[in-house]
């Protein structure tokens, strides 16, 4: 192990879990929303570390891109839902840190003591990497392929059928001025 | 045995044709003006999709001893035909039932049934996944679609709730059981030649048998797992979500998700146990607490319910318990011989199938009773609204006495012959206490079932409670009730006529 | 390289603060944010095991967690939006409606 990855594997696990941290800690929704993309680059990164390319494109284009973009739609949507200075949080959280800090404590113990087999094998570059993930797609995983697609459809009906506005009135859309008096306060 | 690709269609020939028929209803629905404006086309074609897909299924089971199809992801076994018929089978009553019910509420659309055919096999693929990687994928088509379906009648607060709380329960348990498959998958390579990881339950459960030593790794991953598949199956403590959500769902929903998610939860469960029954020392305690807790308290919180939906919410959490008294006698603990083990295998897989089917049935039939009370448009949800019925609804009130006498475990119904089924086989697994404790746990649920009939037979009508509105439709929740009623009381009588059935699944045999 | 018990660390604090945020956040947006933390956490996992194990599997799971996310994602915040359109809070301890 040499010096040079361990530190960038530090910097990057630090950009994943010091933004992953201030989502469960922000008391406003769209910081938390915003913290969100640090975390995610800081996982794509740790792909890029695991010369998985193709997955350290992936997030970038569905998690950084796609996903958080939904959210922050969703944020918008319904921004001026709560007041941003009251406790995001509920009563549960100095028990619920606890039993966590537990839990993490008992998985990083398992992790360390697991006898793990020394890897000699180095990845293959990109393409040949990709190469054998798109064979065993249509190979081996062709039928979790497949069902994945089902999966997609049904959730693309169940959103239409969400969206869909001919069941009972669609309530005024909130004047302008309201937006704008949303979410104000921060941390 | 590997199938080969194109046997391997063919084995899992059910499952298409649920499928299939849910891509024909969309496209139909979609496409022809005349198919969307009668109304009655789209229930049809449903239905007549899930008795092919029975009837494939009940063809294929005699035939289907350990199949294993597409490289292994999928095993086109007995057992998940069995399932395949069982969900075919509550399926039809649900779509049956949802026609009267979601015509009455102003709700008929086709996607309704296209929702409900693909999450019903989502809960077939959840039977027949060996792969746990189809098994996660399997979860969240069920999920999925149950979300949408539980926020079905979305003008209305309590649904939309109801969809909300399903939705983030549900994908925090589909967490669980993500990182679950990721800590088995590293934990594996111990077991597994090569020292490398799989997550092929067969090919574990070959492995665990050869070399019971897993290690922690491995052993968390399986806790993980078993979190979010009692999630899914709502088993105490991870039932919070259950009565919330069955009782803010349109009921045709809650029925169908009571009924189908289960089984596939359960199918799901036994699956893992069955493969994982060789290093059984490490979780049997655990599903005998989740056993016992899951009896208990689905019981004991039905009694203070006053919500006709809510009872059968905790009901239906109080029958997981009882299946769980199953996977528990799986392994045979108490069993004094090898011999003696697998006998008490088959019989846990014989009454797990039994029960399953009976559970499926009989609460289709429970909330298709309130379905059909509701047609004249009121909406039946408390037990105010069940006061003397029988003076009322005479025939409603008799078909609803048949389904809680059968809820509550009392012969001659199926529900009695299940719980005799599982009790038997749990005395053959040794596990005396077990079979005790279900017992008891029948005896308790029997008061609120009663109290049921109580309030029906005893009372005299609310006055305000009568509301003789012009009755809509509703052939299709009779042929439903009519066929859960028959089935209820026939396979109470003669629970001979499943032997097959339940052979069948009994031939899964311990790995 | 480093060792890929450091990943696996990593990503079982990931999955903590997720599960973390779960249980003590309010509104459901957020929620959903902590559940695609600990999807996340399982993906990483996923991707360090199967270069330990110099097999394709560990990323195959990658694959079908991300469809599994963009499905949930759709329909959650479907039915999160949908909420907010008939009333104001989207608050989970205020949705008490039905008591326990």
């Amino acid at each position: 192990m040499d010096t040079a990855s361990l530190l960038v594997f530090i910097s990057l696990g630090v950009l994943t879990l010091v933004p992953a941290l201030f989502v469960v800690n922000s008391r406003s929704i769209v910081h938390a929303g915003f913290w969100l993309l640090p975390c995610f680059l800081g996982v794509a990164g740790l792909y890029a570390a695991l010369e998985a390319h193709f997955f350290f494109v992936t997030q970038l284009l569905i998690y950084a891109g796609a996903i958080l973009v939904l959210v922050l739609f969703a944020l918008m949507l319904t921004r001026n839902a709560m007041n941003p200075t009251e406790s995001q949080s509920n009563r549960l959280k100095p028990v619920a840190a606890l039993v966590c800090t537990a839990f993490a404590a008992g998985s990083t113990f398992i992790l360390v003591k697991h006898p793990w087999a020394i890897t000699t094998d180095t990845p293959k570059p990109a393409g040949v990497q990709t190469e054998a993930l798109g064979n065993a797609l249509i190979q081996n995983y062709a039928v979790p392929f497949e069902v994945a697609s089902l999966l997609l459809l049904a959730a693309l009906i169940g959103a239409i059928v969400l969206a869909k506005s001919d069941r009972g009135p669609v309530p005024e859309p909130a004047p302008l001025a309201d937006l704008t008096s949303g979410t104000a306060g921060g941390e | 045995m590997i199938l080969s690709n194109g046997a391997s269609l063919a084995a899992i020939a059910p499952i298409l044709a649920v499928m299939i028929t849910g891509m024909i209803v969309l496209l139909g629905d979609s496409c022809l003006k005349l198919w969307r404006q009668a109304k009655w086309v789209s229930p049809t074609i449903s239905v007549l999709g899930l008795v092919v897909s029975a009837a494939l299924a009940c063809s294929l089971i005699g035939t289907s001893g350990q199949q294993l199809a597409f490289s292994g992801a999928l095993t086109a076994d007995a057992f998940s035909q069995a399932c395949n018929i069982i969900l075919a089978v509550i399926a039809a009553l649900a779509v049956m039932g949802s026609a009267t019910y979601l015509e009455n509420r102003g709700l008929q659309h086709g996607e309704y049934y296209v929702l409900v055919l693909f999450s019903t096999s989502g809960a077939m693929l959840m039977a027949a996944a060996s792969e746990l990687i189809v098994l996660f994928v399997a979860v969240e088509i069920l999920s999925v679609a149950l979300y949408v379906l539980a926020g079905y009648a979305r003008t209305e607060r309590k649904s939309e709730e109801a969809a909300l709380k399903y939705f983030l329960l549900g994908a925090f348990a589909g967490g669980f059981l993500l990182y679950g498959i990721a800590l088995i998958y590293g934990g594996s390579s111990s077991i597994v030649p090569g020292q490398v990881g799989t997550t092929n339950l067969r090919a574990l459960g070959i492995y665990l048998h050869q070399m019971p030593a897993p290690n922690q790794m491995f052993i968390a991953g399986t806790a993980l797992l078993m979190v979010g598949l009692a999630f899914k199956a709502a088993l105490v403590p991870f039932h919070m979500w259950t009565p919330d959500v069955y009782e803010g769902a349109p009921t045709s929903v809650t029925a169908f998700m009571a009924a189908a998610a289960k089984v596939g939860a359960f199918a799901a469960i036994l699956r893992v146990f069955n493969a994982f029954i060789p290093i059984s020392e490490y979780w049997l305690i655990i599903v005998q607490v989740l056993a016992v807790a899951t009896m208990f308290g689905g019981n004991i919180l039905a009694v203070v319910q006053d919500n006709v939906k809510r009872i059968l919410a905790y009901s239906s959490i109080a029958h997981a318990g009882y299946l769980m008294v199953g996977i528990s006698a799986l392994t045979g603990s108490g069993a004094a011989t090898d011999a003696l083990k697998a006998e008490a295998h088959s019989a846990a897989m014989g009454g797990i199938t039994f029960y399953l089917l009976a559970y499926g049935i009989m609460t289709m039939g429970a909330f298709g009773v309130l379905i059909w009370i509701s047609r004249r448009g009121r909406d039946v949800q408390t037990l105010n609204d069940l006061k003397g019925l029988v003076k009322t609804d005479p025939v409603a009130a008799y078909t609803m006495l048949i389904f809680m006498l059968s809820l509550g475990g009392i012969p001659p119904t199926m529900g009695f012959m299940g719980k005799w089924f599982l009790f038997y086989a749990t005395l053959q697994a040794g596990q005396l206490w077990l079979a005790v404790t279900l017992a008891l746990a029948s005896i308790i649920s029997i008061y609120y079932y009663l109290r049921v009939v109580w309030v029906m037979c005893f009372t005299e009508p609310d006055e305000n409670a009568v509301a003789p509105g012009r009755a809509v439709a509703s052939g299709g929740v009779v042929v439903s009730l009519i066929a859960s009623a028959a089935a209820t009381l026939l396979f109470g009588v003669a629970p001979g006529l499943l032997h097959s059935l339940m052979d069948a699944a009994s031939t899964v045999l311990r790995p | 390289m480093v060792p890929t018990s450091y990943y696996m660390i990593l990503s079982g604090i990931l999955f903590t603060i997720g599960v973390l945020g779960v249980l003590v956040k309010r509104n459901p947006i957020v929620i959903f944010m902590c559940i695609e933390l600990m999807l996340n956490a399982a993906n990483i996992a996923f991707v360090a095991l199967g270069r330990h194990f110099a097999q394709v599997n560990g990323q195959m799971y990658v694959i079908f967690a991300l469809a599994v996310a963009a499905a949930e994602v759709s329909v959650g915040l479907g039915i999160i939006v949908s909420i907010f359109r008939t009333r104001e809070s989207i608050n989970v301890d205020e949705m008490n409606l039905m008591k326990f």
